[in-house]
């Protein structure tokens, strides 16, 4: 066999392997909603000609219980239980008075939300109705949280954070995607991987930020370029400031960690032989790119040194530390893996709700409860990570979904995610996606001399 | 308290910390002169100098009745007046989670819950106490307290609301996580959600014998509490009446439980010296950052100027209002346990960072505050006194 065949052999072999992976993976997510819509259609009948008053309540309560005696089968029993949370939605929109018309409206826009989900998963590439089919709605997402123009041959991490900046306005959801509620433990070995961000770190973060508005210090660089050297002042803040009420609680392992991150992020940590002290100071190489989405602002001073003023944002450090994770997929660690993905089923269940339910629907809550939220979300976390992570991903991805259940608690939790937002860039996307505009996209080129003149790309 | 007629602004105590914010002030002033930030805006510094020059002296004369209902009022919106954890629980929620008709996301809910729950974990005391809780254990407390909505960790043999811990235990055990310490962080963290425990006897079946374990439930209020939010659901099985949580309670209300409890427990004795630093210090960030006019911008938010913040220019302040805010609060008991020595001075510090995201935004080297029950009611206030002077004058 030659060596071209071989290949062949072994790219047809990893689309098999992809396709069936793909199956098994959105199998029990299918049964799952189908046993909602069952639920569904046993109410249905109830509801439909009915005044629904209190007792109309009282005679569903009898047939529910008298239902429930009935249940055996463990199936039986999970569509009484989705059942009952129904239950509870229509006795809140009873004590809020709501109209028995408006009720039923509520109800069958929930029953088409699930019918119209249930068909788009029961074949991932179908384009239903003339609307985006599941891997192409993943594929919205992923231009918006994840971009992958950083693993584009020619670029980096850097490209990929000039194109994130245009959706800094979406920060708390990007800053989800990057903390887990459960954090990360680090190994001893760290072996350049990517972690989920802890809470410290998060206040690590903002103490940086905060620091660089307020009480910025400026250091001498000079910066070798092809028209001569150039003097630069650099912004920089004290490393013991920043980091001393958390120095005591940082493990080792930890500590190498964060010390990575800082240097991916283009924070060098710098020592003073004489004063004795360490600094947070700005990595030159990055000053390009900051300067290009206006974290940094040039002032010439009239000796020609230059300064850079620092115009950080809250967003910044994510942003970057977002690019770098979205570039070195194959680096991420199995744990963030997951949470990554169940970000994304999260926000795909909830952007395509968006489109039946109306705003003022009564059984909105019903989406993320937590019953149903646990039958939904985290079997669609393996089908999302096959499309941005491919075959590497979807075999890394932790298998239990039963021990993850405390983890989508958390997602519910610090979910503040504005997504309306998140629905108009996604209408955005979603629109050239569909109209086929990508290829006609009008895509700058990098200038070579950027690349060329940027000291990392000859380090590499 | 040396007499119970002689009103808290009158006391030498007060006094003596009108002084101390007096000679903050001062310093903080004396900061700003020698600070040489290029970035921030000249504009907006020299007005935080007037401000500390001219309008501050003014909140703190006359005894500064006006600066001590400001902060009693503010304060009692996270610590109110109560004499039971179920009242004042209901009064927080009430304060910072109102029923909306509208299903809505609504922002201010969003910063709201985001500040209670910066109140609640501010300052993670280092050292394992009675009443500190660190991130695992407010997860075990969630655990718990969700159990509840799952009627298999139910006795059989009861019908009222209770679960049962060695039920609870089983589901950690299936999930590989070790449960040697679980008892004890249940024990422990249990009384913050207004729960309690008893020891029962019960037939095990497995090993054939009876054995003890012990089962939680709410408190009677806390059980009405939940009701109102529409948690409690009754139903039938077997024609017996039973009881449980028709779904897992929110976050939010979880917080409002843990710092209802801190509003009852106000002893230092009890709830350590970490806790009392670290509301306090927030609670002053939020005067120092909503106080002063600023400057409004398009969309109706307020800048504040980045040197207000800086940290020779913030430091002194921060304490001398904490000790102001801690004196309202409880008097000399919290008063006395506000660290003011330079070696502690590092965890101040680390509040400092914690109120960034939350009572204000940082948006391209400028500083915004944030909206939220808190700093509007502040804002509010200052709106309404300037209104009045102006009637006045």
């Amino acid at each position: 066999m030659s060596w071209k065949t071989d290949a062949e052999f072994k790219k047809k072999q990893g689309v098999s392997q992809l396709a069936s992976l793909r199956e098994e993976s959105l199998r029990q997510l299918r049964t799952n909603v189908a046993q909602i819509l069952d639920a569904f259609g046993e109410i249905e009948p109830k509801l439909i000609h009915k005044n629904i008053n209190r007792d109309f309540l009282s005679t569903f309560d009898e047939w529910f219980w008298e239902r429930n005696q009935k249940a055996k089968s463990a199936d039986s029993e999970k569509t009484i239980a989705y059942i009952n949370r129904l239950r509870r939605y229509l006795r809140i929109a009873m004590q809020f008075k709501t109209p028995s018309d408006q009720i039923k409206r509520d109800f069958s826009e929930l029953q088409e939300f699930y019918t119209y989900f249930l068909k788009l998963i029961q074949d991932p590439d179908l384009e239903l109705d003339e609307d985006l089919s599941y891997v192409q709605r993943v594929k919205v997402l992923e231009k918006i949280f994840f971009p992958r123009i950083g693993m584009e041959p020619g670029k980096g991490p850097d490209s990929c954070l000039v194109y994130l900046t245009q959706f800094s306005d979406l920060f708390p959801c990007l800053k989800t995607i990057l903390t887990p509620t459960i954090p990360p433990v680090i190994p001893k070995k760290i072996e350049r991987k990517l972690f989920g961000i802890s809470e410290k770190i998060v206040n690590i973060f903002s103490g940086i930020t905060l620091n660089f508005v307020t009480d910025p210090q400026f250091f001498d660089v000079t910066q070798h370029n092809s028209s001569g050297d150039e003097n630069w002042k650099i912004p920089g803040i004290s490393y013991k400031k920043v980091m001393e009420p958390f120095l005591s609680d940082f493990g080792v392992s930890e500590l190498t960690f964060f010390k990575a991150l800082c240097g991916h992020i283009g924070l060098q940590i710098a020592e003073n032989k004489i004063n004795n002290e360490e600094y947070f100071i700005l990595d030159p190489t990055f000053v390009n790119v900051f300067s290009k989405i206006g974290y940094l602002q040039k002032n010439i001073q009239k000796d020609g040194t230059i300064i850079w003023y620092p115009k950080i944002s809250e967003e910044t450090l994510y942003l970057q530390y977002l690019a770098l994770v979205a570039t070195n997929r194959i680096g991420v660690q199995p744990d963030f893996i997951f949470w990554i993905c169940l970000t994304f089923a999260y926000n795909l269940y909830k952007l395509i709700s968006l489109e039946f339910l109306s705003p003022d629907n009564i059984f909105k809550n019903f989406l993320i409860d937590d019953l149903v939220r646990v039958s939904v979300l985290p079997y669609a976390v393996k089908s999302i990570a096959l499309e941005l992570g491919g075959l590497e991903w979807a075999r890394r991805i932790p298998v239990e979904v039963e021990t993850r259940k405390d983890v989508l608690s958390g997602l519910i939790k610090i979910n503040i995610c504005n997504i309306s937002k998140l629905e108009e860039q996604y209408d955005k996307i979603a629109d050239e996606l569909w109209s086929g505009e990508e290829s006609a996209e009008e895509d700058e080129p990098d200038d070579i001399e950027d690349i060329m003149s940027d000291s990392r790309f000859w380090n590499r | 308290m040396s007499s119970s007629s002689q009103l808290a602004w009158e006391t030498p105590r007060w006094r003596s910390i009108l002084d101390n914010l007096q000679k903050a002030a001062n310093e903080s002033i004396k900061a700003i002169n020698v600070s040489d930030n290029p970035v921030s805006d000249p504009i907006l510094v020299g007005q935080t100098k007037e401000y500390l020059e001219k309008s501050f002296p003014l909140w703190l004369s006359q005894d500064g009745i006006d600066l001590y209902h400001l902060i009693e009022g503010l304060s009692r919106k996270v610590i109110p007046f109560s004499d039971s954890h179920a009242a004042a629980s209901e009064s927080i929620i009430k304060e910072f989670l109102p029923l909306s008709d509208s299903f809505d996301v609504d922002e201010l809910r969003a910063n709201n819950i985001e500040f209670l729950r910066k109140l609640v974990f501010c300052l993670e005391e280092p050292v394992d106490t009675d009443t500190s809780l660190s991130d695992d254990e407010f997860r075990m407390l969630e655990r718990l307290v969700n159990s509840f909505s799952d009627r298999l960790k139910f006795s059989t043999a009861r019908n009222d609301l209770a679960v049962r811990e060695d039920l609870i235990l089983v589901a950690f055990r299936k999930q590989g996580i070790q449960s040697g310490s679980i008892p004890r962080i249940f024990a422990k963290v249990s009384k913050f959600a207004g729960l309690t425990s008893e020891k029962i006897e019960f037939y095990d079946s497995n090993i054939g014998r009876k054995r003890n374990t012990n089962i939680y439930k709410f408190d009677e209020p806390f059980e009405i509490l939940l009701d109102k939010q529409n948690l409690i659901e009754r139903g039938y099985e077997d024609t017996q009446e039973i009881k449980y949580l028709s779904s897992e309670i929110p976050v939010e209300v979880l917080y409002s439980f843990i710092q209802g409890w801190r509003a009852v427990n106000l002893e230092p004795d009890v709830l350590g010296e970490y806790l009392i630093n670290g509301m306090c210090n927030i609670l002053a960030y939020t005067i120092l950052m909503s106080l002063p006019e600023g400057q409004l911008t398009a969309g109706n938010r307020v800048q504040q100027s980045s040197v207000l913040l800086s940290d020779a220019v913030c430091h002194p302040l921060i304490i001398a209002l904490s000790q102001a805010i801690a004196f309202v609060i409880y008097g000399d008991l919290w008063y006395n346990a506000i660290w003011t020595s330079p070696k502690k001075s590092k965890y101040h510090r680390s509040v400092r960072y914690v109120i960034v995201g939350n009572i204000i935004r940082i948006e391209a080297g400028n500083i915004f505050l944030n909206n939220n029950t808190m700093t509007n009611y502040i804002r509010g206030l200052t709106v309404r006194l300037g209104q009045s002077a102006g009637g006045t004058g």
